[in-house]
């Protein structure tokens, strides 16, 4: 028989005392905070049928995903990505009287990780999620907590990207379904010859080099509005109203005080999950090898599982991979209790008074 | 100064080159024996020397913020990272090679390939819908159809030069392998500024 009890299924992790005490007060600090922007917990399941998500999981989810049969001989799912399993359990009970809701959650993810992976600490999200608030306001309501959030934990040199998937999504629709596919893989890997290579094949081609460039724009909001009068008239005007809004968010983080070092628009944000649509961000910090939190704004997917209020229930959230951060945040957590220096020589009864003494 | 960026390079062949082209844009540097970490004149870079192999670990992990390897490797690794600027040298090819009278068309069954990249050659055969039985060889894979381990072998070929001495020929070309810069993405994403100066000063003309 091998030896199971020193080997470590892939995807899971423990933690120990002191590291288990220190994620613990900083998830409560992260609950905290969440409270006071007026958001509420919520709790999702394990376990879920496959063929609810089966349609919306991107292909990478898919293969990291854990799936069992039940007793009925059903395929389930384990809890892979919160989001989804949270608009599972909204799509059903929320009505439309109820929006805009606000939600919280923070909970232990199983994913499968290759042991090259190990490192990614994908192992517990912990995120928002602000539902039928559509539009600009939303989408700063969000950004703004997330930003806080990070702030508050004291992070090395961090940045949230902000894209859209509008923008893309308007570029990519006159290519053929391959072509856009391949638009989007020569855009997570910034390979400038490919990316022009594909637009070239339907656009001009002094367009294909702006469209290019647009694409693989990373700046700050200044830098973003300088660069937008050469933009605005590409494809006849087409990609106006999704430059417009991501001026406007531009705005609300410029009148915002103390973030705007925070933020960059960055073009190349495309979503890696299948259900954006609208604004998209990941966030990174010095020293992290992969994003630290990623977000967006989704519609269509409450109502996928059984949302039919009149009312859009378009939401847009968050979710950080915790662990992630807790490595690299400078927060001051209280005392380790484990070096309390309470006597163990100390009968029972004696300590009780002593912790009741400590309190007062 | 600001904090150095930070570049994996490999041991070996591309080493020389690497170290070559970047005199020419004015960035010297050379590790002193047996180490394995330098800094570059004016300290713009931190520079590690690992084995070409385990180069997209290192950058994967971001332990590396960037490093330059072939595309085989980065292939092989099967992370994924920004590939910002290809290089005109150290290009070869994926080839499927084999002893000279050897004929596809001979073949029952499942094609017998030996290679050191079995990531590579199993999804490229795979792709064309061809079966293939994968032997793993960590080097000298000329070897294989020589003392009739493999009828074929899938190795980078440059010149051809040792395919030719062994009796070995090409049959076919698999990839064109480039040298690129990469870099974890993440890691981009934070130091954009510094990495856009860092290419255009090695872009080559």
């Amino acid at each position: 028989m091998k030896n199971n009890l020193l080997r470590i299924p892939q995807g899971t992790e423990s933690l120990y005392l002191e590291e288990t005490f220190r994620h613990r007060k900083i998830l409560r600090h992260m609950e905290d905070m969440c409270e006071e922007w007026g958001y509420l917990p919520v709790q999702t399941p394990v376990f879920d049928f496959y063929d609810n998500y089966r349609n919306l999981l991107d292909s990478r989810l898919e293969e990291q995903s854990y799936k069992l049969i039940d007793r009925e001989g059903d395929l389930l799912m384990l809890r892979s990505d919160i989001t989804l399993f949270l608009a599972r359990q909204m799509g059903m009970i929320l009505s439309e009287e109820e929006l805009p809701l606000r939600v919280y959650y923070s909970d232990s993810i199983l994913r499968y990780q290759d042991h090259e992976d190990i490192s990614s600490h994908e192992f517990f999200q912990a995120g928002c999620e602000l539902i039928g608030k559509p539009g600009r306001e939303g989408d700063l309501e969000v950004l703004f907590l997330l930003a806080e959030l990070m702030k508050s934990l004291g992070l090395p040199e961090s940045r949230i990207h902000v894209g859209s998937t509008d923008l893309f999504k308007t570029i990519a629709g006159s290519l053929s379904p391959e072509n856009g596919k391949l638009l989007r893989q020569a855009l997570q890997t910034r390979e400038e010859i490919q990316i022009r290579k594909v637009l070239g094949g339907v656009y001009r081609k002094e367009d294909a080099a702006e469209l290019c460039r647009l694409l693989l724009f990373i700046g700050s909001a200044e830098e973003f509005k300088t660069e937008l009068s050469g933009w605005e008239k590409l494809m006849d005007g087409a990609l106006k109203s999704s430059l417009d809004y991501l001026v406007s968010i531009c705005d609300g983080w410029m009148e915002a005080e103390g973030l705007e070092e925070l933020f960059n628009i960055d073009l190349s944000e495309t979503g890696d999950q299948a259900y954006y649509a609208g604004i998209v961000f990941n966030a990174y910090t010095e020293g992290a090898g992969t994003a630290v939190a990623s977000g967006g704004r989704y519609d269509g997917l409450l109502d996928h599982f059984g949302y039919d209020g009149s009312k859009p229930a378009s939401s847009v959230g968050f979710s950080l991979f915790q662990r992630k951060l807790e490595k690299l945040s400078t927060i001051d957590i209280a005392r380790f209790p484990g070096t309390s220096g309470l006597d163990e020589a100390l009968p029972a009864a004696e300590k009780l008074k002593t912790v009741r003494k400590g309190k007062n | 100064m600001s904090t150095p960026l930070t570049i994996a390079l490999p041991k070996g062949r591309l080493y020389d080159r690497v170290q070559k082209h970047f005199e020419t844009k004015g960035i010297f540097f050379e590790f002193e024996k047996r180490k394995l970490v330098a800094y570059d004149k004016e300290e713009n870079l931190k520079i590690y020397l690992v084995k070409n192999s385990d180069l997209p670990t290192y950058v994967a992990h971001g332990i590396a913020g960037m490093g330059i390897c072939g595309e085989d490797v980065i292939l092989e690794s099967g992370h994924h990272f920004h590939k910002l600027l290809p290089f005109s040298f150290g290009g070869t090819s994926l080839s499927l090679a084999g002893l000279k009278d050897f004929s596809m068309d001979k073949v029952d069954g499942p094609l017998t390939i030996a290679t050191s990249y079995t990531e590579m050659t199993r999804r490229y055969f795979h792709e064309q819908g061809i079966p293939v039985k994968i032997i793993k060889l960590n080097g000298s894979v000329e070897l294989a159809p020589v003392l009739g381990l493999a009828p074929c072998i899938v190795d980078l070929v440059e010149t051809g030069s040792t395919l030719k001495a062994n009796n070995l020929e090409v049959f076919q070309k698999l990839h064109e392998i480039k040298v690129h810069l990469i870099a974890n993405p993440a890691y981009y994403k934070i130091h954009y500024k510094a990495i856009n100066k860092f290419i255009q000063q090695i872009r080559e003309d």
